[in-house]
């Protein structure tokens, strides 16, 4: 019977292989070619993964149709296990510090990279994501999740000469209670974001009431806890890149890289 | 503003295929002039190239990479760029010849399509958009010139001729070519995951587009894991340099072009 310290140690090498990695990636990678073939031609399927998180449409949607939605949740648990196998790899080197210190950005990149797809499980099982919600000026939305309360102060589409809508600016406030807790005036890529909840103006229209067209903006609400989580990930991943770059080009000018043979 | 695009763009091609040209006549003649005429008028065609995109980035406001004229274009430069970069560091000549005419079909397929600039629609107005393109391309450059190095391995073990570079220098180029791709496009998913969140408000899309660019990132992260394992070094790697870059294409352009997509090109 093989001992314990040895199965771990067995265990352990194989989270950390370099082979494991590439077998994941590589499987992963095939069943998600494969499989997202189907994505475009089954709109009724897939076409409102971006509306839902993603936990929330293997839930409805899915579970409808599973001999087209089967590879998702598949090729996401193999992401998964490449994630943990990453992050065996980071937590190796960790342990090695003193003398792999010149990984330094390697690593930060694998850390990038579990802590985006940590993320992204957390914000697919406990976020939500919703669209349409149609406001008129002074009107106010509750956010019962959050405990908030969201009210569109003003509200101005620009039209190009064409009669194009072109921007749509919205002055949201946030309240909690009675306590303001942010202010913005909304545009493209100026969203209202407070803790992983994000508002977007994504439209308009127009509706009678007292003799006259009052134009009233519909928003996309959306929150996802692991956002800060997910933008530290991207915030190593970008750092580790730039030192990576920066090792490799420091290593060739000294031509301390091993040839290859 | 009025920008003089059609004879820099036609100036540009004329270099290229010259440049082209000559480079398969060095391939048989092998005289030292031969190539440095090449190189020559790669940098004048680059040149033309680089006044035309900055001029049509000064006239538009914003970098011009919204339809498939503009894309490719600068795709186009992009790849020109990644050959000078290879071509001053290991002076590998001739064995460019294969981005360079990729270039060409690049630069030529561009040249009957209108060189309008569209006006910018406001989603589109943020440096993230312009850094999320630009690294994107630059990426997609390497991936090609990982591409061009894959298939002349692939030649050079079968033919063993003196007329290519030899097979530890096209592996370390290909491998070069990877890394380089690969961190690039990592800083263009940052970039555009970021965007996609200020934009809709989440940062990964399930659009075909989006998936494909994970996809990508995927295969070339594994393509970094992969030269570390003795079977897959050399034919192996140059085989998955091929493979990645029909992702990469049809990623570019199957999607773009044949599909419904977030990034639609025309």
């Amino acid at each position: 019977m093989m001992k314990l310290p040895l199965l771990v140690s067995r265990v352990w090498k194989l989270l950390c292989s370099l082979k494991l990695t590439i077998v994941l990636a590589s499987i992963a990678t095939l069943l998600a070619i494969g499989g997202s073939v189907l994505m475009p031609f089954n709109p009724q399927v897939f076409g409102g993964l971006d509306s839902m998180p993603l936990g929330l449409w293997i839930e409805k949607v899915a579970t409808q149709s599973p001999g087209m939605t089967w590879w998702i949740p598949v090729a996401g648990f193999l992401v998964v296990l490449l994630a943990l196998n990453t992050l065996c790899c980071f937590i190796d080197w960790l342990g090695h510090f003193q003398v792999r210190w010149r990984k330094c950005g390697e690593y930060l990149i694998h850390l990038g990279f579990v802590l985006i797809l940590g993320a992204f499980l957390w914000g697919s099982q406990s976020g939500f994501r919703s669209g349409e919600n149609a406001l008129l000026v002074g009107q106010s939305l509750s956010l019962p999740q959050l405990g908030v309360l969201l009210k569109l102060e003003a509200f101005k589409p620009v039209l190009a000469p064409s009669g194009r809508p072109m921007e749509m600016l919205n002055t949201l406030a946030l309240y909690k209670g009675d306590q303001l807790l942010k202010r913005v005036q909304t545009r493209s890529n100026h969203p209202l974001i407070w803790n992983g909840l994000v508002v977007i103006p994504a439209s308009y229209g127009q509706t009678r009431g007292g003799g006259r067209y009052m134009p009233y903006s519909i928003l996309t609400i959306n929150y996802d806890p692991g956002t800060n989580i997910a933008f530290a990930g991207s915030l190593a991943m970008g750092c580790g890149v730039l030192l990576t770059l920066f090792s490799f080009y420091r290593k060739r000018a000294r031509g301390d890289r091993p040839d290859i043979v | 503003m009025n920008i003089p695009q059609t004879p820099l763009l036609y100036g540009a091609f004329g270099a290229y295929l010259l440049a082209v040209a000559l480079y398969l006549f060095h391939l048989s003649l092998r005289r030292t002039w031969v190539w440095r005429s090449a190189f020559m008028l790669v940098l004048v065609g680059f040149a033309l190239q680089t006044i035309c995109l900055a001029l049509r980035w000064i006239a538009a406001g914003y970098l011009p990479v919204t339809n498939l004229f503009a894309t490719q274009f600068f795709f186009s430069w992009a790849l020109a760029a990644t050959y000078l970069y290879f071509e001053l560091r290991y002076r590998i000549h001739a064995a460019g010849l294969f981005v360079m005419f990729c270039n060409l079909l690049l630069l030529g397929s561009v040249l009957p399509r209108s060189p309008k600039i569209p006006p910018l629609i406001p989603a589109l107005d943020t440096p993230l958009f312009t850094l999320h393109v630009s690294l994107s391309f630059a990426g997609y450059a390497f991936f090609a010139m990982a591409f061009s190095m894959g298939v002349l391995y692939l030649l050079q073990k079968r033919l063993q001729t003196k007329l290519l570079p030899d097979l530890p220098l096209l592996r370390k180029l290909n491998e070069e070519a990877v890394f380089l791709g690969f961190n690039l496009f990592t800083l263009c998913m940052i970039f555009g995951s970021i965007w996609a969140y200020v934009a809709w408000g989440y940062y990964f899309s399930w659009n075909i587009k989006g998936v494909w660019s994970a996809l990508i990132w995927l295969f070339y992260a594994g393509m970094c894991h992969a030269k570390f394992i003795r079977r897959w070094q050399g034919s192996g790697y140059a085989v998955l340099s091929i493979v990645g870059f029909g992702v990469v294409l049809f990623t570019y352009l199957g999607i773009g072009l044949l599909m419904s997509s977030n990034h639609p090109l025309d």
